[in-house]
């Protein structure tokens, strides 16, 4: 579906994306990667809105770049939020989807259908003026799909939505994917991604750093030492304890040596352990910080063993 | 490209129906009335202050018998002079010596001012109020929608300022009544037409190549090239669309007499009216095309990815 060969795209100096080469078969994806990660830069090679500045991309087989016939098959829903205040829902969707060679009441009929979809039915003939940040999504998330394309594009589509709304628009796109078409979600949040693609690209600086479904990338991450940071009254003691029970891989001392930084390919073993010396030593602990499953961490893993560093 | 056209300007159209650009549209309008009007109620005074000889008139060629093309000082047929002009609908005309004033007056404000004015407001932002109004990415992910806002902007900027320039000169030939009143009006709307069509383009290609500073270009561009360099005596001036268009006023108007030869030689060509429209039209095809292809090629970012 979607080929990236040696992808390259600079502005000016700055690099938005930097040799990619990637290949994907039509299914669903999610596109995880911290803000400035490069991704609304891929998205826009994808759709044929930048050209790559070294290598080449194919969408179903062509250049998106050359041959924008291809859009008619692309749904893309931007991260950019879009106010035009006089002009209501349906009259913006209703356009665009015009803009696709359909007449004038085809693309009405398909622009209700996609507003009733994402739950706009009662506000879709007021004006975009009056829309709060969340109907604003709704919409875009509409004009994406109303003409029916096979491959949905979708760039941070729950941002200004409320639970309830993030539950509705996941629904939406659970049963896009069930239908057999393909979606690309790009987020920074990856539960959010999770919940919608069996299948994660992981991008960040422009690099994309995994790829594959959630217990591929665990799996990869599995011999990545972990990190816990920990103050206490006596850190030296700890270190050395650390040293002796072999938990450790390396042991940093922080603050003027009232913290020490312990990267340790055991963590479980590292949390048992702990309140035994705690208790036998009488230690104070006043701050840990364990390393987390949070994005940054797993994203700081996959750089060091995309660095060689682990 | 021309379906997707058409969607652009039928949305864009409807989007120039609030107060804001209403009245926009009444100003431009009713600018010229103003002045037209304010000169309607001291014509006694200012045709008072013509000379009678202050132009080698219709008037004065007809008391000296004189036909048209036929010229008094020479009549060699000389190349260098206007060639013969269309005649005969003029010549049934009452003659009013106040005509060619507000013939000019109108030219000059009309085709030249709020033809100019109506299409600056609208033409150069074209790409760039939708890169700010961050809407441009959802009209360029259409097949052929990047052509199509270019197409469709283009011809709802020429349709609402051509009816602002048909308005305009509709209500100021009423108040000034001239004695060629049909004839500077048919004349008037073609220059309008004209007009937009060509500046429309023209300012199309720098809203599309230059749109970060697009107006303030367009605004230089009508200054320096439309206004200045269309009067310096020597070929470049061939090359602006107010040359042409001044020549088709003259043409249409059969007052090729109202100047000296000289003059009429160094600002005015010796063309005929269907070259000059040939040229205008070959000007939008060419620079439309040209800004088609540049929108089509562009990488246009965000301001947000900028």
């Amino acid at each position: 579906m979607i080929e990236l060969q040696n992808v390259t795209k600079l502005y000016g100096t700055v690099i938005g994306v930097n040799d990619i080469t990637l290949s994907l078969a039509p299914g669903a994806y999610g596109l995880v990667g911290p803000n400035g990660s490069g991704k609304t830069t891929l998205l826009n090679l994808i759709t044929g809105q930048l050209r790559p500045t070294i290598g080449r991309v194919r969408v179903l087989g062509q250049s998106p770049w050359k041959q924008d016939q291809l859009l008619r098959a692309i749904g893309l829903c931007p991260a950019v939020d879009v106010l035009y205040p006089n002009v209501s829902a349906l009259e913006w969707v209703s356009y665009l989807v015009e803009l696709h060679g359909l007449s004038s009441a085809e693309a009405r009929r398909r622009a209700e259908t996609a507003l009733r979809e994402v739950g706009m039915e009662s506000t879709m003939r007021r004006s975009m003026g009056t829309y709060s940040l969340g109907m604003r999504q709704r919409t875009k998330l509409a004009q994406a799909f109303a003409h029916d394309p096979s491959l949905l594009i979708l760039d941070e589509p729950f941002n200004g939505l409320d639970p309830i709304g993030r539950h509705e628009m996941t629904e939406v796109l659970r049963r896009w994917v069930r239908s057999g078409r393909s979606l690309i979600l790009a987020s920074h949040i990856l539960h959010e991604v999770e919940a919608v693609s069996p299948s994660f690209l992981l991008i960040r600086g422009g690099r994309v750093l995994a790829s594959g479904p959630p217990d591929e990338i665990r799996a990869l991450l599995a011999d990545v030492p972990n990190e816990i940071r920990i103050r206490c009254n006596r850190p030296r003691l700890l270190a050395c304890e650390f040293v002796e029970s072999g938990l450790s891989e390396s042991i940093r001392f922080l603050d003027q040596g009232e913290t020490i930084l312990v990267s340790t390919r055991s963590p479980v073993a590292v949390f048992e352990q702990l309140p035994h010396w705690l208790a036998k030593f009488d230690l104070e602990v006043f701050e840990m910080r364990s390393a987390d499953d949070s994005l940054q961490r797993l994203f700081s893993s996959l750089m060091r063993i995309h660095r060689g560093e682990a | 490209m021309w379906h997707g056209a058409l969607v652009v300007f039928r949305f864009e159209l409807r989007r120039t129906m609030t107060l804001n650009r209403v009245a926009i549209w009444l100003l431009l309008v009713l600018f010229p009335v103003f002045i037209v009007s304010v000169m309607k109620y001291y014509e006694p005074e200012i045709e008072g202050e013509i000379p009678r000889d202050a132009f080698n008139s219709r008037q004065v060629r007809v008391q000296r018998g004189l036909a048209w093309g036929e010229e008094e000082h020479d009549g060699d047929g000389d190349e260098s002079g206007p060639a013969p002009h269309p005649r005969g609908s003029a010549a049934e005309a009452e003659p009013n010596p106040m005509d060619p004033i507000w013939g000019f007056v109108f030219f000059g404000l009309i085709p030249e001012v709020i033809t100019l004015f109506g299409l600056l407001l609208w033409v150069p932002p074209l790409v760039h109020a939708e890169l700010e109004g961050r809407t441009w990415i959802y009209l360029a992910v259409r097949p052929r929608g990047r052509v199509s806002v270019l197409l469709g902007k283009y011809l709802t900027a020429i349709t609402w300022t051509a009816l602002a320039g048909w308005a305009s000169t509709t209500a100021c030939v009423l108040i000034a009544q001239p004695g060629c009143a049909l004839r500077l009006w048919g004349t008037m709307v073609a220059l309008v037409t004209l007009a937009c069509l060509a500046y429309g383009a023209i300012y199309s290609l720098i809203g599309v190549w230059l749109h970060r500073r697009a107006m303030a270009i367009a605004v230089s561009y009508t200054l320096i090239f439309e206004f200045l360099v269309s009067f310096i005596p020597a070929v470049i001036n061939k090359f602006t669309v107010q040359y042409r268009l001044r020549n088709l006023l003259f043409t249409w108007m059969d007052w090729w007499d109202l100047v000296p030869i000289e003059a009429s030689t160094l600002f005015l060509g010796s063309e005929r009216a269907w070259v000059h429209v040939l040229i205008l039209c070959g000007i939008v095809v060419a620079v439309l095309g040209v800004a088609a292809q540049v929108i089509q090629r562009r990488e246009y970012a965000t301001i947000a990815e900028a």
